[in-house]
């Protein structure tokens, strides 16, 4: 076990836990914020998405050790009210049907769109890489295009 | 384009598609259902785009192998999906002249290997009768990127 203090969706942060477990079950099990989601645990689908430092990282291969003195953003941390504007264009196009996958889809949305804030189409194919079984890709699409005009 | 009765809806589906360095584009698909009546159309039109992209996951990548009674797919490495990058425009639309409440769940995905497979036989001259084409050497131009 060993000590890590990071800042998390703006607040101190302190956990005391093994150095290899993933930042998503830090986040879970640990501090309760239970908005980023298991999917895949080998970084294949995206379910797990949170900015580290602005990044949109998987948190499920991402050890609790790399994120010592880091900013941590989660789908919670977003806005306080869900009411961000990439949220409200989500909700505009009824982007969801189970969710699962959502929070992780909206943080690489979100990481993409604080970096290019006008992002190509080409650059929304090259970096959302996330997995939706429901299959809302051409929604969540509309809904990045809503949130960059 | 093929055409299907199924889950007590009918459905008619078109794909759209060209060929670039032998890499499939993927522009369109438009679904056209008939189950009777359509109760709520913004989650019937989710459903049919949701199933488009489970047939278009179905006829491009996954496929499910089993040895000695396990499934060899363990994870999304071996088995593929289609993503965003693969997402073509998906137009929806519905009639409601079945008399009996048809089934709109299970009945997105239906048509749409048939429907991508006549279209790549109407673009290459070629005909595919085993799925997923990524095992027959078929890719979409992102794919093929990553085959």
């Amino acid at each position: 076990m060993a000590k890590f203090t990071f800042t998390l969706n703006g607040a101190p942060a302190a956990v005391d836990v093994d150095p290899s477990t993933p930042l998503l079950w830090v986040l879970r099990d640990n501090l309760g914020l239970t908005g980023t989601k298991f999917g895949c645990g080998a970084a294949l689908c995206g379910a797990c998405t949170v900015h580290v430092n602005g990044e949109a990282v998987r948190s499920c291969a991402y050890t609790i050790d790399s994120v010592q003195s880091a900013k941590v953003t989660t789908i919670e941390g977003l806005s306080k009210d869900g009411t961000s504007k990439l949220q409200r264009a989500w909700i505009a196009h009824q982007v969801p049907q189970c969710g699962y996958c959502q929070p992780g889809f909206i943080m690489a949305a979100a990481a993409l769109l604080a970096k290019k804030p006008k992002p190509t189409e080409a650059d929304v194919e090259g970096s959302i890489t996330n997995i939706c079984r429901c299959g809302t890709y051409a929604r969540i699409k509309q809904a990045i295009a809503r949130a960059a005009r | 384009m093929a055409f299907a009765d199924c889950f007590g809806s009918y459905l008619c589906q078109i794909v759209e598609l060209s060929m670039i360095d032998a890499a499939v584009k993927l522009h369109r698909v438009v679904s056209v259902c008939d189950p009777g009546r359509v109760l709520d159309r913004v989650n019937a039109t989710s459903m049919i785009e949701g199933g488009v992209m489970w047939g278009l996951s179905t006829a491009l990548y996954s496929a499910v192998r089993f040895r000695n009674g396990h499934t060899q797919e363990r994870n999304f490495d071996g088995y593929r999906v289609a993503t965003l990058p693969d997402t073509p425009e998906l137009i929806t639309d519905f009639l409601e002249n079945r008399v009996k409440l048809g089934g709109l769940g299970e009945v997105g995905p239906v048509c749409v290997p048939a429907a991508l497979v006549n279209a790549l036989f109407a673009a290459t001259g070629k005909r595919h009768r085993r799925l997923p084409l990524a095992r027959e050497g078929v890719f979409t131009v992102y794919g093929k990127l990553y085959s």
